[in-house]
C-alpha cells in the first residue's frame, strides 16, 4: 500500500493560512512610515 | 568609572552567570538542550528573537550614526514587518511541522544530504568569524573610551557568555536574553530621560527636534530610488525584505529561536512581536543618538571622541597644529550653542525671526565641522587612514556626562546586547556542528546524553575560537572585511534555496546545490564590478539562485511525489 506523501514532499502546509493579525502588521507598518515621513517634515526647516 | 558603576556591572555578570547555569536542570536530553523541548512561550522567544539581532554595535554605531549623520538608518528595517509575515505563512510552520533541529536539516528531507552539508558549512563559516567581530568591536570600544584591557574585555564579554550557553543550552539563551532585554530597555530610558534632564533650561523636547530638524537629523524617509544609496525607502523595503526573510528564516540563529516555541502559533507570535516593536525601538535608539548630538549643541564636544588618537596626535609632529584646531573648534562650538539657543527663542517666539535664526545657526553648524573635518585630517595623517569615531559617540558621551551608577547600567546594557548575541550564535553554532555534521556524519547512533555532551564540548570550543578571533580581528583588517562580505554574499543566496524548497515542487537536489553556487558567484560578481549597496544582493542572489535552479531541476527527472 502506497503512503500519503509528507508536507516536506507535497511542499504543503496544513495551516499555511492567512490571518487577521497578518492585515494588522501591514496597516501598522504603514502607519509607522507615514507617521515617520510626517515626523521628519514636522521639524525640518 | 566609580565604584558604584563597578558594583553594577558585575552584578550584572554575576546575576546572567547564575541565572544562565541554573538552565543546565532543564537542558537534559537532545531536545532539551537544543530546542528546550518546545516549550518556552511567545514572548520569552520574541524577546529572544530581538535580543539576538540587537548586538553590542547596533546599540553604539546607530546612536552614533544618528549623531554624525540623523536617523535615516531606520528604513534598513522597513522590510522586517512584512519579512514576518511571509515567515508566519510559510517557514515557521514548515519547520516546526518537520521537526528538524537545524534549518538546514530540513534542506536534506526536500533536497539531498549534500545541499544541507554546504549550506550548514556556509553558516559555520560565516557566523564563526562573525561572532568574534560581535565581541570584538564593543571590546576595544569599551577598552578604549574606559582605559580597559582589551583581552581582559574580550574574556569577560565571551567566555562569560560562553560558560552559561554551555551549561544551560537554549534555555539560557533565551532566559538570559528576556533578562539583557530588560537591562537594555531600562539603561536607554534611564540615557533618555538625563540627556533630557541636562539640556539647557528653556530647551525642550520639541525645541531639540526644532535644532536637529534644521540640520537634517531628523530626515527618516528618503524616496529617491537610487541603488548606490544605502538606505532609501525602497532599499529598505525590498532589500531589506530579502534580507530579513533570509536573516530570520534561514539563518540558524534565530530560527533556532521560533523552534523552542511551545507550537506553531507561539512561533508565530514571536514573530510578529518584532513586526510590532522593531521599528519603533530602532526609533527609540537612534532618538537617543539625535538627542546625544542636541545636548552637545549646548555642551563643548570633544573634537574627537576618541581618547587613543587624540593622545597619538599629541606625542606626533602636529602636535601643535592639532592645539590650533582645537582652540578654533571651542571657538565655533560656542558661537554654535549662541546660535542654537537664539534659534530656539526666535522659535517659540513666533515673530517671523526663525528664518534668519535658523540660517545663522545652520551657518555655525557648518563652522564646526569644517574645524572637526581638519581634526579628522590630522587623526588620519597621523597613521590611522580610516578613521571614524562614529561607534565611539555614545560610550564616550555616557563615561562623560551620565552620574556614577548610570554609567555602570548602561556598560552592562552594552555587555547584555553584546552578550545576548553571542550566545545565540554559539548555541546556533553548536547546534549545527553536532546535529549537521557530528550526529549526521560521524556518529549517527548514540544515547541523547552523548549529543548533549557532544553539544556542550561545541559550545565551548566556539566559543573560545570566537575569543581568539576577537583578540585578532584588529589586526586581521581586510580577513573582517571579506567575512562581512561573504556574509552578504551568502544571505541573499541562503534565502534563494528555501525559496525553491518551499515554493518551487519541480526543484531538484542538484538544482538547489548548483543554483547556491551560482547565486553566490552571482553576488560577489556584483560586488566586485558595480557599485550596488549591500542590501539589493539580497534579491540578486535570491531571484539567481531561484532562476538557475529551477533551470537546472528542469534537466532532471521529476520528483515521485509529482508523479502521483
Amino acid at each position: 500500500m502506497k503512503s500519503e506523501p509528507s508536507e516536506v514532499e507535497t511542499n504543503r502546509v496544513r495551516d499555511a493560512r492567512w490571518h487577521p493579525v497578518y492585515a494588522a502588521v501591514v496597516i501598522f507598518t504603514v502607519l509607522v512610515i507615514a507617521a515617520l515621513w510626517w515626523f521628519s517634515h514636522a521639524f525640518s526647516a | 568609572m566609580s565604584s558604584l558603576d563597578w558594583i553594577v556591572v558585575a552584578v550584572y555578570l554575576a546575576y546572567v552567570i547564575w541565572d544562565g547555569i541554573r538552565m543546565t536542570k532543564h537542558s537534559t536530553g537532545v531536545d532539551g538542550y537544543f530546542l528546550a523541548n518546545r516549550s518556552l512561550p511567545w514572548w520569552a522567544v520574541g524577546l529572544s528573537v530581538m535580543a539576538t539581532q540587537l548586538s553590542a554595535i547596533t546599540l553604539v554605531g546607530t546612536t552614533g550614526q544618528a549623531y554624525a549623520d540623523g536617523m535615516r538608518f531606520i528604513q534598513f528595517y522597513f522590510g522586517l514587518p512584512l519579512a514576518m509575515v511571509i515567515l508566519c505563512v510559510t517557514a515557521v510552520p514548515f519547520f516546526y511541522r518537520a521537526k528538524v533541529f537545524t534549518a538546514y536539516e530540513y534542506l536534506e528531507k526536500r533536497f539531498d544530504l549534500r545541499t544541507r552539508t554546504l549550506t550548514s558549512f556556509f553558516f559555520l563559516v560565516s557566523r564563526c568569524l562573525g561572532v568574534g567581530v560581535i565581541i570584538s568591536a564593543p571590546s576595544v570600544i569599551l577598552s578604549i573610551v574606559l582605559g580597559w584591557n582589551l583581552t581582559a574585555t574580550v574574556f569577560a564579554i565571551g567566555m562569560t557568555t560562553t560558560i552559561y550557553t554551555v551549561f544551560g543550552g537554549v534555555q539560557a539563551v533565551t532566559w538570559t536574553d528576556v533578562k539583557q532585554m530588560v537591562v537594555i530597555f531600562v539603561g536607554l530610558g534611564v540615557c533618555f530621560f538625563i540627556i533630557l534632564s541636562k539640556l539647557p533650561e528653556g530647551v525642550g523636547l520639541t525645541d531639540a527636534m526644532h535644532l536637529a530638524g534644521a540640520t537634517g537629523r531628523l530626515k527618516t524617509i528618503d524616496t529617491s530610488f537610487d541603488l548606490k544609496e544605502k538606505y532609501t525607502l525602497w532599499s529598505g523595503l525590498i532589500g531589506g525584505l530579502f534580507l530579513m526573510l533570509s536573516y530570520f528564516g534561514c539563518d540558524q540563529s534565530q530560527v533556532q529561536r521560533f523552534l523552542t516555541a511551545r507550537s506553531v502559533d507561539e512561533g508565530r507570535t514571536s514573530l510578529l512581536m518584532s513586526a510590532f516593536v522593531k521599528i519603533p525601538m530602532q526609533f527609540f535608539i537612534l532618538l537617543i543618538g539625535v538627542l546625544v548630538f542636541i545636548f552637545y549643541q549646548f555642551e563643548r564636544a570633544p573634537v574627537l571622541f576618541r581618547e587613543d588618537t587624540v593622545k597619538r596626535i599629541e606625542s606626533g609632529a602636529r602636535a601643535g597644529d592639532f592645539a590650533a584646531v582645537k582652540t578654533e573648534h571651542d571657538a565655533a562650538a560656542g558661537a554654535r550653542s549662541r546660535a542654537a539657543t537664539e534659534y530656539v527663542r526666535a522659535e517659540r517666539a513666533d515673530d517671523g525671526g526663525a528664518d534668519a535664526a535658523r540660517d545663522a545657526y545652520l551657518a555655525a553648524d557648518s563652522q564646526v565641522k569644517e574645524v572637526r573635518g581638519r581634526a579628522v585630517a590630522l587623526a588620519k595623517e597621523s597613521g590611522d587612514t580610516t578613521y571614524t569615531d562614529v561607534n565611539y559617540v555614545f560610550p564616550s558621551f555616557v563615561v562623560r556626562h551620565m552620574p556614577a551608577g548610570v554609567i555602570g547600567l548602561i556598560i552592562a546594557a552594552i555587555f547584555a546586547a553584546a552578550m545576548s548575541s553571542i550566545s545565540a550564535e554559539l548555541n546556533a553554532l553548536a547546534t549545527a556542528t553536532t546535529i549537521d555534521f557530528y550526529k549526521r556524519h560521524w556518529k549517527p547512533e548514540a544515547p541523547d546524553a552523548h549529543y548533549v555532551a557532544a553539544g556542550r564540548l561545541a559550545t565551548f570550543l566556539w566559543g573560545l575560537f570566537a575569543c581568539f578571533v576577537a583578540l585578532y580581528a584588529t589586526s586581521l583588517g581586510s580577513l573582517i572585511e571579506v567575512v562581512n562580505r561573504f556574509g552578504s554574499f551568502f544571505y541573499g543566496s541562503l534565502l534563494g534555496v528555501f525559496v525553491l524548497a518551499v515554493g518551487v515542487r519541480r526543484a531538484t537536489g542538484r538544482g538547489a546545490f548548483y543554483g547556491l553556487l551560482f547565486g553566490i558567484a552571482s553576488v560577489a560578481l556584483a560586488s566586485r564590478f558595480t557599485e550596488i549597496e549591500f542590501l539589493w544582493f539580497n534579491p540578486i542572489g535570491c531571484i539567481v539562485v531561484v532562476a538557475a535552479g529551477y533551470l537546472i531541476s528542469l534537466t532532471d527527472a521529476p520528483r515521485p511525489a509529482q508523479t502521483g
